[in-house]
């Protein structure tokens, strides 16, 4: 469906690379800009490592969905973020967007801006 | 991208390690995460147990690291201190490490340069 793509991946830390070239090339069809994709991708991976520091049993899902002028990035079976020492993973991810959502158990949305124009 | 069995993209990490004056320069290829992060500290706990205790680690060639890399780095630098040695950083200006460490204020803690000669000095 166009505007929309996921992946579920396992609760691994050596599939959090695929998560990372999946956000990055998802986010870039549907008309996030490199920059922003940049940090999509550091999120991605921060939420893949801390479902396994959470012990998650897994899949992790992931999806980009793109909406007028916004891409949402919705990750779930993450666990409740884990401020891993000596990073607070919770206050990085506050600091890289403007709208994220981390309140909920297993789930942590994301919306970032982008083009009018989605590719995808 | 299909839902169904996805491999593991390859995840490689290598590190070359070599003398400058007093110094050991450790440079890193690869992405640092949580995955591959682990094989960092090895090798830096083996060169700090050959007593070589004043290392720089060149991420110059890292195009991406994580919180994960992070934890390493800021681990390798206490057990490096509590010997007598110390850490220094070398990042390519505006890369993701940069910026990471930049964002975390970890530039200010452990001393970052853009080239090796300038972590030398």
């Amino acid at each position: 469906m166009p505007g929309e793509m996921t992946l579920e991946i396992p609760a691994d830390a050596a599939y959090a690379v695929t998560a990372r070239l999946f956000v990055v090339a998802a986010a870039r069809d549907l008309g996030v800009s490199e920059v922003i994709a940049e940090d999509l991708r550091l999120a991605a991976s921060e939420l893949v490592a801390n479902a396994v520091e959470a012990g998650r049993p897994g899949p992790i899902r992931l999806a980009l969905r793109a909406d007028p002028g916004t891409v949402r990035l919705e990750v779930s079976g993450v666990g409740a973020i884990v401020d891993a020492s000596p990073i607070s993973r919770r206050a990085l991810l506050e600091s890289l967007f403007d709208a994220t959502d981390l309140a909920e158990e297993d789930q942590v949305r994301i919306s970032v801006p982008a083009d009018a124009r989605p590719q995808a | 991208m299909s839902n169904e069995d996805v491999e593991p993209a390859r995840a490689e990490l290598t590190i070359e390690a070599r003398t400058m004056g007093d110094r050991t320069v450790l440079s890193v290829r690869g992405e640092l995460d949580l995955y591959t992060a682990p094989a960092l500290r090895d090798r830096v706990l083996v060169a700090a147990d050959e007593g070589q205790r004043r290392l720089v680690i060149d991420l110059s060639g890292v195009p991406f690291m994580d919180s994960s890399g992070l934890g390493v780095i800021v681990a390798c630098l206490k057990r490096l201190r509590e010997s007598g040695g110390d850490l220094a950083l070398v990042t390519a200006p505006g890369s993701p490490p940069s910026k990471l460490l930049s964002l975390t204020g970890l530039d200010r803690a452990i001393p970052t340069s853009s080239t090796p000669d300038d972590a030398l000095r």
